[in-house]
């Protein structure tokens, strides 16, 4: 089986990522001198926001196939196996990086709440908020269903190619944090 | 396939920060154990329950978890695998040498340790249903990617970890795993 990886926000910005206008939320990212073939089977988002009150709405995130990736706060992967080989130096995990896209390049996008989780959610009847805060709803690509048939999202060496959670709106108040599991092989 | 087992710690209370359940491979054990799924379940009854996070880690300490926990004996999957290595451990509420560092965080995610209401669709009723449960999966079957792994010859745990808010009720947690 191939390296593998797991890389989450948190571990990097406790107080999770924050929205923003048009904004690249979490990316991975493979970048043309990398000489590994990156495959991103599962991303999760999670709306972990239980302090603070925000004026939250329902807007949109969009999964998006990227061409170029700077900038950004980098995250680091852990390995699955602590027997891992090194993750390539120009394969990056990244949140609030500047991404460029190529044409035809949405693949996924679905509404999303970026209001805070009540409190009392645990209470009362549960609603859009916090049901975004269950693993199974936060699971929001998944190709990790065991089918060999079927390739993963696969970036491959010497091509600028990655992935991209983006928020396409102009909310700007609630935070999520990201998850996503990937391997890095050489072929 | 693999000698498949399960540790299961029922009734387990919620405190600040308890290491709820962990699982342990020494630098002796021989064998490379492959953590697959975890559940954490609520269980509580009528309790002031609260809404905050459970997290789960790596570890790498050198010496089994200690001190003040209980141990947890694996449940095989089947009657005739080969008995766990001595050096593969499992424990609840253990508090020394159970290493948390922010790089070796897997995951956080809410939990609410309030009790189920009968007649309601609630958080804390959603956390009863097993899907909802499961709270870490690598058992999708794609032979390309690694479970969690604690490979033979060192030392590595993993533990699912109460958050500092949690102070009421109780929950049932397993962890699925191989020894090969």
């Amino acid at each position: 089986m191939a390296n593998t990886w797991h890389a989450n926000s948190y571990s990097n910005i406790a107080s999770g990522i924050p929205f923003g206008s048009a904004k690249s939320m979490f990316t991975v990212f493979n970048s043309s001198s990398s000489s590994r073939y990156i495959r991103v089977y599962r991303i999760w988002i999670f709306n972990n926001n239980i302090t603070t009150a925000v004026a939250g709405v329902l807007t949109q995130i969009q999964i998006k196939l990227s061409n170029s990736c700077s900038g950004g706060t980098a995250i680091t992967p852990i390995p699955h196996n602590l027997g891992n080989s090194a993750l390539n130096a120009n394969t990056t995990v990244t949140h609030g990086a500047t991404c460029g896209f190529p044409t035809d390049n949405l693949i996924r996008q679905f509404i999303w709440s970026n209001d805070e989780v009540a409190l009392s959610t645990q209470d009362v009847p549960i609603d859009i908020d916090s049901c975004e805060c269950l693993i199974p709803v936060a699971q929001v690509w998944d190709l990790g269903y065991g089918d060999t048939s079927v390739k993963p999202l696969t970036f491959r060496p010497s091509y600028d190619e990655g992935i991209c959670v983006y928020h396409p709106g102009t909310s700007t108040v609630g935070v999520i944090d990201a998850e996503t599991e990937f391997t890095d092989a050489a072929s | 396939m693999a000698d498949t087992w399960r540790y299961y710690a029922p009734t387990v209370s919620w405190t600040a920060n308890k290491n709820l359940l962990d699982i342990w491979n020494g630098a002796s054990s021989s064998k490379t154990i492959s953590v697959y799924r975890m559940f954490v379940f609520n269980l509580a009854t009528t309790v002031t329950g609260v809404l905050d996070f459970a997290y789960i880690y790596r570890f790498t300490d050198s010496s089994a978890p200690a001190t003040t926990g209980s141990a947890i004996t694996g449940y095989a999957h089947r009657s005739n695998n080969t008995a766990l290595n001595a050096n593969t451990l499992g424990g609840t509420g253990y508090t020394a040498n159970i290493t948390k560092t922010a790089a070796n965080m897997l995951r956080r995610f809410l939990f609410a340790s309030n009790e189920a209401v009968a007649g309601t669709l609630n958080y804390s009723g959603l956390e009863t249903l097993v899907p909802f449960a499961m709270v870490w999966d690598s058992g999708y079957s794609d032979a390309s990617t690694q479970p969690l792994t604690c490979v033979a010859g060192a030392a590595t745990g993993y533990v699912v970890v109460a958050g500092a808010g949690h102070s009421a009720g109780t929950t049932d947690l397993e962890i699925e795993f191989t020894s090969a």
